[in-house]
């Protein structure tokens, strides 16, 4: 014979699952949803190629922007020694994302003290102008206590004469 | 491989102190996972010490630090697999569709880390840059706080190289230490012993479980979040959920609250509110059992099951209140606070402590800012992926009202209120710190409020039934009376009120025929008293004392209607205090019936009211709009207000007769006090801030923005009400049931 309040309960149970699931399953479907479409929207963004220099706020590593900053900072990497006190400037851009360039530098540069300065200080040992006019030639060429070590078109390496 | 091979050490490390860190009854996975923290912690002091002492940070000293360190933990603490028979075998996992789910998007995260295609800002600017300074200049100053540039520097260390790759697949590993944890959370209520053990993961269990898995890679992604420190923060707040919601805590509980709590000091100075807020809400656990006389899980009384002390058939009184060595207040104290006291030395030994307290930064909330950010943060939450998160903790009210999850809801509650203040102290522009930090409160609290959710989901879906493989042995119902067994007065008037909804349905339609059964009119005075006086207000403000306010006898209407359901239910439930509650001394029945019945009596009249209103529209001309729609939902939230302030009013008045006739005085005050009859541009600019603090201002601003103004409430104006009604209604139901057996004797 069987037992009415066990089938009562059954039946609660059952709707109450029924409810559950009409609950969540669109609360997981909204959540798979959003899912796939960050996950688009970062395959997109990387394949679309719109990284660029002014835009330093959105660099990402392996993006060509970084790659570039990477190979010239790698090359002046080679010809400060450890430990110096280096000044990093960059190009200003529209809305000036100097800083963002000055921490992608620091990250790049672990080696080093880098000072977030736009022109050569005493202070400094080494001067890494990159992409600032016409590459800190006119800036540095000109300045008598500084000399060149490094000349590429991204930029370029002074050492700061005491 | 190198992060492998951390991993592996660090969960090696850990289990040295096998069950004293983890209770055995946890699964294997939960178990790992604790062992892992410890290890982690382990790690990070030993290379503090060796980098204070200025020692080389060289994997020639390291690796046979680690060593010696496991092997004298493991002599002193008794831990590794060894032990005793006895001891209860952990739970086993069984895998469920949720899991799988939950595996499709971690494994998307980790491919996404791997390639670097998610780095967080945070890693470039701060925890990658410590850690590359610590790679290549090993003399170098310490970082404070540190662990996850030690760790970083580590897996470098010993990769041979600094790899981003590698390195950032330190998030996949978090993301699926919170993922184990949740599911532990899960799977305790599934395995618990009234459910019976092993039992498999149900269909709430598994959906949250998929929820969770797509909603924190969402997040991640979109975010991005690759190496930043946030998602080590999260994991420690899941993992401390088991710890909080324990029965009975015991040492081992203790002991894990202290080392979540000392990992969230050295993840991130954002971590020290959620270290000081588990080890002040462990602490008072303890302390109310102990004072309660409830044994622990260590103690003869309180070993084995939860159920063990008392299905003990020689158990004695004084077993219930022993305690073994070390249990008291100062062994709780040393157990939580020590691992914690450890992280903060070490920071005292790279850096003195007035630069310590810069670092930090303490400073005095700037409140005239809130408004902003409250509004910022409401109107943060649209659904786009990445900031859909925070709507997470919508369902964290429901954790107040289950008892083990009570203290989580408090903690996450005060870790809102930390990152308000946070928001207020940085000089900085509110709308962006609110916009940039949200997402990352939303990481550290959202997953360990999703799992709980789940948890009472299901045991609302599945109730409390007996099992074939339940392993609990109860006594027969009526052998023994436990007074822990007791629900608290909190629950049991909720479950008693639920019960018993029948009879407040009928009680409010007996309210509703008793009110109008002898009278000429019926049910029109509901509509003829508001009428009459909404006409009278009218006439007086328009005509006589002339506000310039257009159309308004729609905008008095409006905040009449209100008004009057407030006062009327209110009042309602005062009176009802005396006569239904003589009733319920004489049958079995709970008393908040009663006072819902009153309420519910008023909400009908107000429904009422609301064609006097649609009337009153038509004839002025006033246009209707598609925002009166959510009218019911406002009245819904007004209800709830009103019942948080009926529960309290009412039990005062019992207590103190003069209350209630207080309050009717109160309640004109109110009335003026609150921008019915006037609009609230009228005040002087320097006392407007006063009549903003009388939350029905706010509510006032619900009703009238769908009747009068034909637009929907901004989402703030939705965010204050809704804490001003859940707020009123939690001091409410607390007053109501704290004193609620005294009640018996009064009425």
């Amino acid at each position: 014979m069987p037992d009415d309040r066990r089938v009562l309960r059954s039946t609660s149970r059952a709707r109450r699952t029924a409810l559950v699931w009409w609950v969540l399953a669109p609360v997981l479907l909204l959540s798979q949803l959003a899912f796939l479409r960050e996950f688009h929207d970062v395959l997109t963004l990387h394949r679309s190629g719109r990284f660029t220099y002014h835009q330093s706020d959105v660099w990402r590593l392996g993006t060509a922007p970084v790659d570039s900053l990477s190979r010239f900072l790698g090359e002046a990497d080679r010809l400060i020694p450890a430990g110096s006190r280096v000044i990093f400037s960059s190009r200003a851009s529209p809305d000036d994302q100097a800083g963002d360039r000055f921490a992608w530098a620091a990250y790049l540069l672990p080696r080093h003290r880098l000072i977030a300065r736009q022109s050569p200080a005493p202070e400094a040992d080494y001067w890494i102008a990159y992409r600032t006019s016409a590459g800190g030639a006119e800036e540095g060429a000109g300045h008598p206590r500084l000399e060149v070590l490094l000349d590429e078109p991204d930029g370029r390496v002074y050492r700061v004469e005491k | 491989m190198s992060l492998l091979a951390l991993v592996v050490a660090a969960t090696l490390l850990g289990s040295a102190w096998g069950h004293r860190i983890c209770d055995p009854r946890a699964s294997r996975p939960y178990r790992a996972l604790a062992f892992f923290l410890t290890g982690l912690l382990e790690i990070h002091l030993l290379l503090r010490v060796i980098g204070a002492a200025g020692l080389p940070r060289s994997l020639g000293l390291i690796v046979p630090s680690l060593l010696i360190s496991y092997l004298v933990t493991r002599r002193f603490s008794g831990g590794g697999s060894g032990g005793s028979d006895t001891r209860p075998e952990p739970a086993r996992v069984r895998l469920g569709w949720g899991d799988a789910l939950a595996a499709i998007p971690w494994v998307s995260f980790a491919a996404l880390s791997w390639q670097q295609k998610i780095v967080a800002p945070a890693f470039i600017h701060e925890w990658g840059l410590e850690a590359r300074r610590l790679f290549w200049n090993p003399g170098d100053v310490l970082p404070v706080p540190g662990l996850l540039p030690d760790l970083y520097a580590l897996t470098a260390e010993l990769g041979g190289g600094f790899r981003e790759s590698e390195i950032l697949l330190w998030s996949a590993v978090f993301f699926l230490g919170i993922l184990i944890g949740a599911r532990e959370i899960l799977a305790r209520d599934g395995a618990s012993p009234r459910r019976g053990a092993n039992a498999a993961l149900g269909d709430g269990h598994q959906l949250t479980l998929a929820i969770l898995g797509f909603s924190l890679a969402a997040l991640g992604i979109g975010y991005p979040l690759a190496g930043s420190p946030d998602w080590l923060t999260a994991l420690v707040l899941v993992a401390a959920v088991p710890a909080l919601a324990a029965e009975r805590p015991g040492r081992h509980q203790d002991l894990q609250i202290g080392v979540l709590a000392a990992l969230a000091c050295a993840t991130d100075r954002a971590g020290l509110c959620l270290a000081g807020l588990l080890i002040a809400a462990h602490g008072w656990q303890r302390v109310a059992d102990q004072r309660r006389g409830l044994p622990n899980a260590r103690s003869p009384a309180g070993a084995g099951s939860p159920a063990g002390a008392r299905s003990h058939p020689g158990l004695t009184p004084w077993a219930t209140t022993y305690r073994p060595p070390g249990s008291g207040a100062t062994g709780i104290a040393l157990r939580t606070a020590l691992p914690v006291i450890a992280v903060v030395a070490s920071w005292l030994l790279v850096m003195p402590f007035s630069e310590l307290r810069q670092l930090i930064g303490v400073g005095l909330p700037d409140f005239a800012r809130l408004p902003a950010a409250l509004a910022e943060a409401a109107g943060a939450q649209s659904f786009a992926a990445s900031s859909g998160l925070i709507l997470g903790l919508l369902p964290l009210p429901l954790l107040y009202l289950t008892r083990e999850f009570r203290l989580l809801a408090v903690v996450v509650t005060l870790l809102g209120a930390g990152f308000l203040s946070a928001i207020l102290v940085i000089p900085a522009d509110t709308s962006a710190l609110v916009a940039s930090r949200l997402p990352l409160f939303a990481l550290h609290v959202v997953p360990a409020v999703i799992a709980a959710c789940g948890v009472v989901v299901e045991r609302w879906r599945r109730p409390l039934q007996a099992t074939a493989g339940s392993s609990e042995v109860r006594p027969a119902t009526g052998e023994v009376f436990d007074s822990a067994d007791a629900r608290h007065p909190i629950d049991e008037e909720w479950s008693e009120l639920a019960s018993h909804w029948n009879l407040v349905l009928l009680w409010t339609q007996r309210n509703i025929k008793l009110r109008y059964k002898r009278s000429l009119l019926g049910v029109m005075w509901s509509l003829l008293e508001p009428f009459a006086i909404i006409t009278t207000l009218v006439i007086v403000f328009s005509a006589v004392f002339r506000f310039e306010v257009p159309s308004y006898p729609v905008y008095i209407l409006s905040g009449w209607i209100l008004w009057d359901f407030f006062s009327k239910a209110t009042m309602a439930m005062t009176d009802e205090a005396d006569d239904g509650w003589r009733l319920s001394s004489r049958v079995r029945a709970p008393r908040s019936a009663f006072l819902v019945a009153a309420l519910l009596t008023h909400l009908f009249n107000w429904s009422l009211a609301l064609l006097i209103t649609a009337g009153a529209l038509v004839v002025l001309g006033h246009p209707f709009s598609p925002a009166l729609l959510s009218l019911p939902l406002v009245m819904a939230l007004t209800a709830v207000f009103a019942l948080g302030i009926g529960l309290a009013v009412s039990t005062l008045s019992v207590f103190f007769s003069d209350f209630g006739l207080l309050y009717r005085v109160l309640l004109t005050i109110w009335l003026y006090a609150t921008p019915i009859i006037y609009p609230l541009e009228i005040i002087p600019e320097k006392i407007r801030p006063l009549f903003l603090l009388n939350p029905l201002t706010h509510i006032l601003a619900l009703v009238r923005a769908p009747i009068y103004a034909g637009s929907f409430p901004p989402l703030s104006t939705w965010l204050i009400a809704v804490m001003l009604s859940l707020g009123a209604f939690a001091v409410g139901w607390w007053v109501f049931t704290a004193s609620r057996d005294a009640l018996g004797y009064r009425t």
